[in-house]
């Protein structure tokens, strides 16, 4: 077909003329507007990779107990089912920025070869006793990573959280339950939200970002010898800061639109992020360096009784610093309070949901006030109310919509 | 089939406007002004901020080139963006108590440009010559075979503690070795091909042999290579000798992978000079990574021995050689 045109261009009969003429037309009018209306440009071949874990190749099966048994893959070779559910997820997707493929990996050659996994990095169940029922909130953190296979160097990563909450007799079972739960939000076709639809929405809205972009990571999240004492003793305090610096890191990505590196405290050592894939295969990325840095140091958690309900706080404080320079650019101590229902004789241990949901909504506030601060929010959350609030004003003209 | 091009060109566009990977460094730069701060006084800040991230790159992997890039300094401050691949100013801010201008820049080196200019201009320091500069290399990679310890014998006597080795020479190591000097402009050539044009003086089984009993070559094998290249018609001007050694694999420990160090020594031996090491490196210890032991050990001595080539480059051409 293309031979004979080229023929006809040596030769041209009249009908033959016309059609070139028409071809003209159509390269130098609807073919630079298809160009440039973006379905063409904006779907750069991402490399699917399927989902992995984060962490230690070895610890995998102990640390994501739940996804690690349901994503076997049935026979050697064959990919598992929730890479296959996820990619299938994907290519339902009309809207995503990329177009997403499951062949074999790109030609190193031809130029930048990007890989994407969603990483899983932490499954968890928390527990509120009442005198009749348990509350449940099962939770999964996971990041969708983008990066170089050629290198294997983080190019981008978008952090998700996803929780389901259930209420559960007393008298039923209760390891059953916490795992009914983690399963449910790794369905990929139940009806509720489950990891992979939230992926695939965040995904969507989702761009890889320019070399010349601003990064930002939370650099520490710690707990204050005054706070740790009122944390559980069977929540282990590191495991308990990787959550709140990936939470954190989630909702600066989600609310303050920040290009963020992965917080990895738990994971990485020196810049370099490991995981393994489901197939057992290894990886480690290193991660660029940061420009600008977060530290969050929880100061103290409050409890006010209340008739039937009680108020909850959590203070943090909060510092925010060009990664090479010490002076800060945010410096504060933040707190805000949530109202939880008290059962009669609800035990001391139970207090820290409340302090976890506090705790989580200032982070998310945070988060928000950055993007757009409010005054308001400042006179009631903050200690230096008015310089607080213009720093974070100063903060949002530097660095909104970079 | 215009329409194929223009698609094939929209899609390296594509392919280009995405992240490229290069060596990143930030550079921070505290500029003193007179007066007010204009325009004129904030490009020579950024351009410093630029240079003092290529700096940092010269100093933490580069430090062989150091000379070399002493002698360029001023053409690369005046060019400076023609040796990056990106930039972005990080931060900056005006101390007017003290007139002084921070600026923190990120920058993406183009690394191979820098080099083989590094190179050109150590080059340029010597006489011209229109001679093509050969060069031939023998690197065996080494496993420890057996280890006697020291110790104090029953007769008294003490005994030394030595090492045997197996020794081979490796394509990784080869191939790698070979791309360096051949980027900085070295003919390089096979020493299995200089064993019969040499009638035998340069023997590669030899130099296997004597890695095998030791850290260097004996005199024998070291002078009678050494006349054999210089008797050549177009004589080989240098000839690059080392060991990698190989260490046993251990799991690291962040990743669950294999780990296996890599030790490397290597020299350069100028023929013309009768056999004087003008260029040395070494011991140095690399890590190489992998998903079984000989997948780690491949990734060891070729990250070795790129290193280690890229080494001896930059000191042969920072001496004008």
């Amino acid at each position: 077909m293309w031979g004979s045109m080229v023929y006809a261009q040596v030769n041209p009969p009249r009908h033959t003329f016309l059609f070139s003429r028409h071809m003209k037309l159509l390269f130098s009018i609807v073919l630079p507007w298809w160009l440039l209306s973006g379905q063409v440009l904006a779907k750069p071949v991402i490399y699917y990779a399927g989902v992995s874990y984060l962490g230690d190749a070895k610890h995998a099966d102990t640390s994501y107990p739940v996804v690690t048994s349901i994503n076997r893959s049935p026979e050697a070779g064959e990919p598992s089912p929730l890479d296959k559910a996820f990619y299938a997820i994907l290519q339902q997707a009309s809207s995503l920025p990329f177009s997403i493929t499951n062949a074999q990996l790109g030609d190193y050659e031809s130029g930048p070869s990007i890989a994407m996994t969603l990483a899983i990095e932490r499954e968890s169940v928390s527990t509120d006793r009442f005198p009749n029922h348990y509350k449940l909130v099962a939770e999964i953190s996971a990041q969708i990573l983008f990066f170089d296979f050629q290198s294997m160097r983080l190019i981008a990563s978008i952090p998700l959280d996803i929780a389901r909450n259930d209420v559960v007799n007393v008298k039923g079972d209760l390891a059953k339950a916490k795992a009914m739960n983690l399963k449910a939000l790794y369905q990929p076709n139940h009806t509720n939200t489950n990891l992979f639809t939230l992926a695939r929405e965040q995904i969507a809205r989702f761009t890889l970002p320019e070399e010349n972009m601003l990064r930002f990571q939370v650099n520490s999240l710690s707990f204050s010898d005054k706070a740790k004492p009122l944390i559980p003793a069977s929540v282990n305090t590191d495991s308990l800061s990787q959550a709140f610096g990936q939470y954190f890191t989630a909702q600066l990505t989600q609310h303050a639109r920040l290009n963020m590196i992965p917080y990895t405290k738990g994971y990485a050592i020196g810049n370099k992020m490991s995981g393994r894939m489901s197939n057992g295969d290894v990886y480690q990325l290193s991660l660029p360096e940061p420009d600008y840095v977060f530290d969050v140091n929880v100061t103290n958690f409050k409890t006010i009784n209340k008739a039937s309900k009680n108020l909850y706080a959590s203070r943090i404080l909060l510092r925010a610093r060009e990664a090479t320079d010490t002076e800060l650019l945010i410096d504060d101590h933040l707190h805000f309070a949530v109202q939880m229902l008290v059962a009669e004789n609800q035990r001391a241990e139970t207090d820290w949901p409340g302090y976890e949901d506090a705790l989580e909504m200032l982070l998310m506030d945070i988060a928000r006030q950055l993007q757009q601060p409010d005054k308001n929010w400042f006179n009631t959350h903050s200690q230096n109310k008015r310089k607080t609030y213009q720093s974070f004003n100063s903060w949002s003209e530097q660095f909104n919509d970079i | 089939m215009i329409f194929s091009k223009l698609l094939t060109i929209s899609v390296i566009l594509i392919l280009l406007s995405l992240p490229a990977l290069a060596a990143e460094y930030k550079g921070v730069i505290e500029h003193p002004y007179s007066g007010r701060l204009d325009d004129d006084e904030r490009a020579q800040a950024y351009a410093e901020a630029k240079l003092k991230a290529i700096e940092a790159w010269v100093a933490k992997t580069q430090e062989y080139q150091t000379a070399n890039f002493e002698l360029i300094k001023g053409k690369i401050r005046s060019n400076i963006d023609d040796y990056l691949l990106n930039s972005v100013v990080i931060s900056k801010k005006e101390n007017k108590d003290d007139n002084l201008f921070r600026v923190v820049m990120r920058v993406s080196i183009n690394e191979p440009k820098l080099l083989a200019e590094f190179t050109e201009a150590g080059r340029q320091q010597s006489p011209a010559s229109n001679e093509d500069q050969y060069i031939t290399f023998v690197f065996v990679a080494r496993e420890l075979a057996s280890r006697i310890e020291a110790k104090d014998t029953s007769e008294g006597d003490f005994q030394r503690g030595e090492n045997s080795w197996q020794a081979t020479t490796t394509n990784e190591v080869d191939i790698a070795v070979g791309a360096v000097f051949s980027a900085a402009n070295y003919y390089v050539i096979d020493a299995a091909l200089l064993e019969e044009e040499t009638e035998g003086q340069l023997d590669v089984t030899n130099f296997i042999m004597d890695y095998e009993q030791g850290d260097d070559l004996t005199p024998t094998t070291k002078r009678d290579a050494v006349r054999g290249l210089r008797g050549l018609l177009d004589p080989v001007q240098y000839l690059a000798i080392g060991t990698l050694d190989v260490d046993e694999h251990s799991t690291d420990s962040a990743s669950g992978l294999y780990k296996v160090p890599v030790s490397v020594t290597a020299k350069i031996l100028d023929v013309k000079r009768r056999g004087s090491a003008v260029a040395s490196v070494g011991p140095v210890q690399y890590i190489g990574l992998g998903p079984t032991p000989i997948v780690a050990k491949n990734n060891a001595l070729k990250l070795a021995a790129e290193k280690m080539a890229a080494g001896l480059i930059g000191q042969l051409s920072s001496k004008s050689i």
